[in-house]
């Protein structure tokens, strides 16, 4: 609908312009409003670990307060004291990454293979890939150990991150599989008739074009590695202490709150930094892609 | 950027192998004595020889860093303290069963776990004849343990009981039968819980005394070692009374869920166990005026233990720390530093959550463990689930 | 759009991935299906039998799978009706998204058994959310809202923990939506809702179907939240399976309940995949 005044043409600014303006007036305020909702859905729960870590003993939080009286940082010295986070900060951060690359040189060509190729069986490929999370807690840290102690992975590294490796496959084989599914042909076709070999192919049209998939899977192989507690338990300790060791501890049947929010929030810290960091690659690589420059 | 993603990778990759063997010790030397049958002295000199031992708890890190500190210097041998999950600690030890040499050498044992790894054979022993000062540890504690047959195989070493919890704000007349309790849950809807005795002790002790009062007494199941059926026919009539109070009754998650819902306002009385009230009083996480008793309708008590798997490797080192933790001084020291009630009967202390007077009178044994069992599944099918 | 020709080196190429895994799984899979039938059993009499599997018929297991099965379905729906708007909406750079996204993300990192710790917390008796509403007047007396008998607070512990996680799968899907087919439609006269049904849900269905099962398995199998923040009643498969082999010292029944923990979701991740092919075959 044009402005058809002649007169206030001239001072107005065009619709168009208007309209646009009202368009992202609307989605900044749309984004406001969502960053305050994620600030308290988030920092709510958050926050209460903050204060639940900094109870004071002799001053207990309890009904009616709705705020500790007192703040100590007794339980942060006490978890420090008595446990071995460190320990188990270093080693679980040791292993992740191994486990992320692991992960993802096993996946690869078996999620080319599954995402592009009709090959027999491949429903129940894509079903048997699932297997180690669909598997309970129970099996896996009764049976599942005895291969790890068979094999005389028990009580290594190695054993470990193979372990790991295990339980992040089914994520980054899936989610990669999924990225691979939808590269368009007619890419890997004018690159196959540029002359691409195989390794020229694989990195610089399937690597590029899986990026935001493969990504994501990594960042999952990386928590679910982190998270990892029933086959860690048995094949690790007392060798290894990893994070959830400790998590568990104070979070299972012998729940103490205080205890358990600092090593909640021990835990959190340092993955939430990591988000941070790893939100700058992942945020380039969704707009390039949408915009079809890839 | 990929490049160097790719570069990154193959270097973390190829660091891979340095790790590869880990920090695993020599594998144990056998056994140079016949334990059951060498001399204290002996198993010390054995256990030295050792030098190290690993030892699976759950609870008390405090107190077991401490222990195992004073431990190391006394004899110089190396302790490896893991502090681990109820569950997952048991897990672990029924993987290993299988292996010829397994990972722990200790472990703390406790509740339905007695009888799961009692039925599964997982303990050395018995090493009730090997312990010196055997007889000063709780004597009951050495025959039976949460209704089961112990056979001497495991050592007491931590005694604890469940009893009434409340807050003395809210509750006036803290009630001592079960008449008194009834009719103070009817008065208080919703503020008494407990938790399903799927979920943990303190619900299994108050359903025990539940089936006491309904049922005609406990004595009736003394020495049975298999269920008798006919002797459970009028168990109904305990279920009976709880689902008429379905309304009115709260039930919680966990043994901690009940304090902390007592903390939290919610609960005005509750069942517990005093080694865990105690411990979230002394953290901040229950309010200090919180009160506990065992009422005169009893309630049930017991304690943990520790065993040595089988397949343990360090088999002295493990018995000679086991004795460190029942030692005169170590017992007291765990009293003094958490009102953990110990399992030696020889030493005086001050200051319990209950008093003498209420564990000599009014604590009771549990019956045997296939009704506990029973009761446990019985009480799901029958109250949770309608 | 699928090159059709299939060398063996395609077999090898899925060994590191399905073959590693049936390497390590396939001992652990026979040896629940044995013992589920009373061979290999952990006690030590071992006997074929088919009188484990009257587990089945028991009133608690039926109610655990289908509770447990509920918490899966929807989790995993609910999650996805969730995040696919939070998905489109950022699918667009914009001021302060960087900044929305990654705070959308935080609960990634966060363990399950924090997760629902923090969440708990939260919705206790006197806990935050029931003092602010009874200081804004609108409640009188707190609400009950801890362990609701549907299941409610396992589902939004589900909810609050996993959607990052479905936002980065359907995120990366989304990425490969051209923008030039969309303005293409659009240039074609179609509507807003026409372009969701007919271009972006179509397009993505594939990191649709992904992110449903992968949370189906996740909320289905759950252990932590749902002994946090579950029903009394009924437990858990996984619980009821460890209560089975751990408080009953019923064994074998309980790698029963493990066959059926695996065989149902198995099941549903089938007809999960049958439903995205009926949705995108209608196309």
């Amino acid at each position: 609908m044009a402005i058809t005044n002649p007169s206030v043409a001239t001072l107005a600014v065009p619709l168009h312009v208007l309209q646009a303006r009202r368009i992202r007036r609307f989605y900044i305020m749309l984004t406001v409003f969502f960053v305050v909702v994620q600030l308290v859905w988030i920092g709510t729960p958050i926050l209460m670990a903050v204060l639940w870590s900094l109870v004071n003993p002799d001053y207990p939080w309890s009904f009616p307060n709705l705020f500790p009286t007192h703040l100590a940082p007794a339980p942060w010295i006490y978890v420090f004291k008595y446990t071995n986070i460190i320990r188990a900060l270093k080693t679980s951060y040791s292993v992740a990454p191994f486990a992320v690359a692991l992960s993802f040189l096993f996946s690869l060509p078996t999620a080319y293979v599954l995402g592009r190729k009709n090959i027999p069986g491949k429903k129940i490929f894509n079903l048997i890939v699932l297997l180690p999370i669909i598997m309970p807690g129970m099996v896996v840290a009764l049976f599942l150990s005895r291969v790890f102690t068979a094999l005389h992975l028990s009580q290594t590294f190695f054993g470990l991150v193979l372990a790991h490796t295990l339980m992040g496959l089914p994520y980054m084989i899936r989610v990669l599989t999924t990225s691979f599914q939808t590269i368009p042909q007619d890419v890997i076709d004018a690159a196959e008739n540029l002359g691409a070999g195989t390794f020229v192919k694989i990195r610089d049209v399937f690597l590029p074009m899986v990026r935001p998939g493969l990504l994501a899977g990594m960042i999952f192989a990386f928590t679910t590695s982190i998270e990892e507690f029933n086959l860690t338990f048995v094949i690790g300790t007392p060798t290894f202490e990893t994070i959830p060791t400790i998590l568990y501890s104070f979070m299972g049947y012998n729940f103490i709150r205080t205890n358990a929010a600092v090593v909640a929030l021990v835990m959190m810290t340092p993955n939430i930094i990591m988000l941070f960091i790893v939100e700058r690659f992942l945020k380039s690589d969704y707009l390039s892609a949408s915009l079809g420059k890839m | 950027m990929k490049k160097l993603l790719l570069i990154v990778l193959a270097c973390l990759f190829a660091l891979a192998p340095v790790f590869a063997e880990g920090a695993r010790d020599a594998p144990a030397p056998a056994a140079a004595i016949d334990l059951k049958t060498a001399s204290w002295d002996q198993i010390v000199a054995a256990a030295k020889a050792e030098g190290q031992v690993t030892f699976y708890s759950w609870y008390f890190p405090d107190y077991f860093k401490e222990a195992s500190m004073d431990f190391e210097k006394l004899y110089g041998i190396k302790v490896n303290l893991v502090i681990g999950e109820q569950t997952a600690n048991f897990n672990k030890a029924i993987s290993e069963k299988g292996n010829a040499v397994g990972t722990i050498d200790a472990m703390i044992v406790g509740g339905q776990w007695v009888k799961t790894t009692m039925d599964l054979d997982l303990f050395w022993g018995p090493v009730k004849d090997i312990m010196p000062d055997a007889d000063k540890l709780a004597p009951s504690l050495w025959v039976v343990q949460e209704g089961v047959m112990t056979k001497g195989y495991l050592t007491p070493f931590h005694r604890n009981q469940t009893g009434i919890l409340y807050d003395p704000e809210r509750v006036s007349n803290p009630p001592q039968t079960w008449e008194e309790l009834t009719a103070w849950i009817d008065a208080n809807p919703k503020k008494f819980g407990f938790n399903d005795p799927s979920k943990g002790g303190s619900g299994q002790s108050f359903v025990h005394t539940l089936i006491a009062y309904t049922t005609g007494g406990l004595k009736q199941y003394d020495g049975d070692s298999d269920l008798v059926q006919s002797k459970v026919a009028n168990w109904n009539q305990a279920w009976d009374w709880v689902i008429a109070r379905k309304d009115k009754l709260t039930f919680t998650v966990s043994n901690n869920d009940s304090i902390t819902r007592l903390n939290d306002g919610e609960l005005a009385m509750t069942v517990g166990w005093d080694d865990n009230v105690k411990d979230m009083m002394s953290k901040g996480n229950l309010f200090k005026r919180a009160k506990m008793y065992i009422p005169k309708m009893g309630l049930a008590g017991g304690g943990d233990t520790m065993g040595i798997p089988k397949n343990a490797p360090h088999k002295a080192a493990a018995l000679l720390y086991i004795q460190h933790i029942t030692s005169k001084e170590q017992q007291l020291k765990k009293f003094q530093m958490l009102g953990a009630y110990p399992a030696r009967t020889d030493i005086a202390i001050e200051g319990t959550l209950l008093t003498e007077a209420d564990r000599k009178n009014n604590a009771i044994a549990w019956f045997p463990a296939p009704y506990k069992s029973y009761m446990i599944a019985e009480f799901v099918k029958n109250v949770m689930m309608k | 759009m699928k090159d059709d020709s299939i060398t063996p080196i395609h077999y090898v190429m899925l060994l590191p991935g399905v073959g590693f895994i049936i390497l390590f799984l396939g001992s652990s899979i026979f040896l629940t299906v044995a013992q589920s039938f009373g061979l290999f059993s952990i006690t030590g009499h071992s006997r074929f039998t088919l009188d484990n599997w009257k587990v089945i018929a028991a009133q608690e297991s039926l109610d655990s799978v289908f509770f447990s099965l509920k918490m899966g379905i929807l989790s995993s729906i609910g999650t996805v009706l969730f995040t696919f708007p939070v998905a489109l909406f950022l699918r667009k750079g914009g001021a302060g998204k960087g900044f929305l996204g990654s705070l959308i993300k935080i609960p990634l990192f966060i363990p399950a058994l924090v997760a629902a710790f923090l969440i708990v917390n939260l919705i206790s008796y006197h806990g935050i959310v029931n003092e602010l509403l009874m200081k804004l007047g609108l409640l009188k007396e707190p609400l009950r809202m801890l362990n609701d008998k549907f299941g409610w607070g396992v589902i939004v512990i589900q909810i609050w923990k996993n959607l990052p996680f479905v936002l980065l799968i359907l995120m990366a899907s989304l990425a490969s939506v051209r923008d030039d087919t969309v303005d293409a439609a659009r240039n074609l006269g179609a509507g807003t809702w026409q372009v969701l049904f007919k271009i972006y849900i179509p397009l993505t269905m594939p990191g649709i179907l992904v992110s449903m099962i992968l949370m189906f398995i996740k909320a289905f199998g759950d252990f932590p939240i749902t002994s946090i923040a579950g029903p009394p009643y009924p437990s858990s498969i996984a619980f009821r399976m460890h209560a089975t082999a751990t408080l009953y010292q019923e064994w074998d029944q309980a790698a029963v309940l493990g066959v059926i923990i695996i065989g149902s979701a198995l099941f549903v991740i089938w007809a999960y995949s049958r439903l995205a092919d009926l949705v995108k075959g209608g196309e």
